[in-house]
């Protein structure tokens, strides 16, 4: 699966850091390094898994990725226009119909109304939820208000996708259609970074894998080779 | 969005801000019975405290005291409402701006262009009502869309510093209460700038909402055209406000999801 790398990366961290401002009392205040020193390249096509402990920083780094939030120490330099974190259903109104409810997450995805408008039918349809779709969104079931954002989510295509784990939503039939579906788009040109907790998920679908530990880049490379480092710091009696 | 031209992110941008709009005027409507009579319900059951405390218990109100009421309070409710809703605008959505990067003046923008649209109808259902208690339109009325512009613009400017401030400083949406209800009292909405001391109008024509609302009488009460100068003063610092404000969230735009509800 892996590509040649002409191309020049789309994204590139040097020696980033972010930091938080943690409260000590009523007006002490500390700050705490979530992020210290990430140095990452993302090249137009690949799909890169991050992998970590809890609490490593994974959660800040795709912050950081999306755009969400800036460094505050080294550079973070984008070719690219939108990177989104595909936060399901974020900006639902339950008031609103399915498809109101299709543009306004649509559009806070970063796409213009016309580029909603113009595949309404397909997320409908995706969503199996074509019956339905006038009704407002407090008459929805969970599984299918969780269709509903998966499938406006997996057409926004941004430039470079940002996953939190690669998860399926919905019933038993949904779940496997959707996470065929995901599958589908990290193996197509799209430009994704996911991060998990699987290593079986950076293995089978990661072209490149990161260990991010304690805030830190601690491994870059080929899946296996991370992977089996990763595994090795977590367990190192196994490995004897 | 980061890297779009200018140009093509204020589009995007105030696309957004049309489309939230709406939404929220749907979601409004298929919430409420009475959604939108609310807003003309408000101006009336004050204008019924009002007029009985000054028109009827203190017999100070003179011939035209509903339609001055009326003028000031609807006038006022526009102001108070886009304020108090917009300071906590970014706040109130510190789940969303967590999840997904949202230039920041979205959230204040659906609020200013949400009660605009709001004042413009209840606007008009005075208008139409004006002549019903003998104020016909005049030669004044012209003015009518400068003073509506001038505060349209003074209650966006301190929408956008304040929604900026809210998510640093918590307690400032508390003291904004306190100092809408002081300046409500002080704005002369239920009484004439003409029944201060003379010594003392001027002073009292700093606070802006009072001069506006005293240009609003004098274009719909008096056929005269408004005091130039003070609309001019407003104007500047309406302008002022905004291009403050519009520094303070394009500076802090990913700061907010850093500050919020940590």
């Amino acid at each position: 699966m892996s590509r040649d790398r002409v191309d020049a990366p789309i994204m590139t961290l040097n020696g980033v850091g972010v930091s938080y401002w943690r409260r000590r009392g009523r007006f002490a205040k500390e700050r705490f390094w979530a992020l210290k020193q990430i140095d990452l390249n993302i090249f137009p096509g690949e799909t890169v898994g991050i992998i970590g402990k809890n609490g490593a920083g994974k959660s800040t780094l795709l912050r950081l990725l999306a755009g969400i939030i800036d460094p505050d120490r080294g550079l973070v330099t984008r070719r690219c226009r939108r990177m989104s974190l595909l936060a399901l259903q974020a900006g639902f109104n339950p008031h609103l119909s399915g498809r109101d409810n299709i543009l306004l997450n649509g559009m806070l995805l970063g796409r213009r109304r016309q580029e909603i408008l113009a595949r309404m039918q397909e997320i409908i349809d995706f969503a199996e939820l074509s019956a339905v779709i006038d009704a407002p969104l407090h008459s929805y079931s969970t599984g299918m208000r969780a269709r509903l954002g998966f499938s406006v989510a997996l057409h926004s295509e941004p430039d470079v996708m940002l996953l939190d784990e690669v998860m399926g939503v919905g019933d038993a039939a949904f779940k496997q259609k959707s996470i065929m579906a995901m599958k589908a788009k990290i193996r197509s040109l799209q430009t994704v970074v996911i991060v998990s907790h699987h290593p079986q998920t950076i293995l089978t679908l990661c072209d490149r894998a990161v260990w991010i530990d304690a805030g830190g880049t601690r491994a870059t490379g080929c899946p296996q080779t991370v992977i089996d480092r990763y595994k090795e710091h977590l367990w190192p009696s196994n490995n004897t | 969005m980061p890297m779009l031209p200018t140009r093509a992110r204020m589009a995007q941008l105030m696309e957004l801000i049309i489309v939230r709009t709406l939404a929220e005027f749907k979601a409004e409507a298929g919430r409420y019975y009475a959604s939108f009579f609310w807003w003309v319900i408000e101006p009336i059951i004050y204008m019924g405290a009002f007029y009985l405390i000054f028109g009827i218990v203190f017999q100070r109100g003179g011939n035209d005291y509903v339609p001055f009421l009326l003028t000031g309070l609807v006038v006022w409710k526009w102001f108070a409402s886009t304020v108090l809703q917009g300071a906590g605008a970014i706040v109130m959505h510190a789940g969303l701006i967590k999840l997904i990067y949202v230039p920041k003046a979205v959230f204040p923008g659906t609020v200013i262009l949400a009660n605009a649209l709001r004042f413009a109808i209840v606007f008009c259902l005075l208008a139409l009502l004006l002549p019903a208690m003998g104020l016909w339109p005049t030669r004044s009325w012209l003015a009518l869309p400068v003073v509506v512009g001038i505060q349209f613009l003074f209650g966006a400017g301190c929408t956008l510093v304040l929604a900026a401030l809210v998510p640093f400083l918590p307690d400032l949406k508390l003291l904004l209460e306190k100092l809408l209800m002081l300046m409500f009292f002080l704005s002369g909405i239920f009484f004439k700038v003409s029944d201060i001391p003379p010594n003392w109008q001027a002073f009292f024509l700093l606070n802006p909402m009072a001069s506006l609302i005293d240009s609003y009488r004098r274009i719909l009460l008096h056929h005269q055209w408004p005091s130039w100068p003070s609309c001019w003063r407003v104007l500047l610092l309406s302008v002022a406000l905004m291009a403050a404000g519009q520094w303070l969230l394009r500076r802090f735009d990913r700061l907010y999801p850093k500050v919020i509800g940590a």
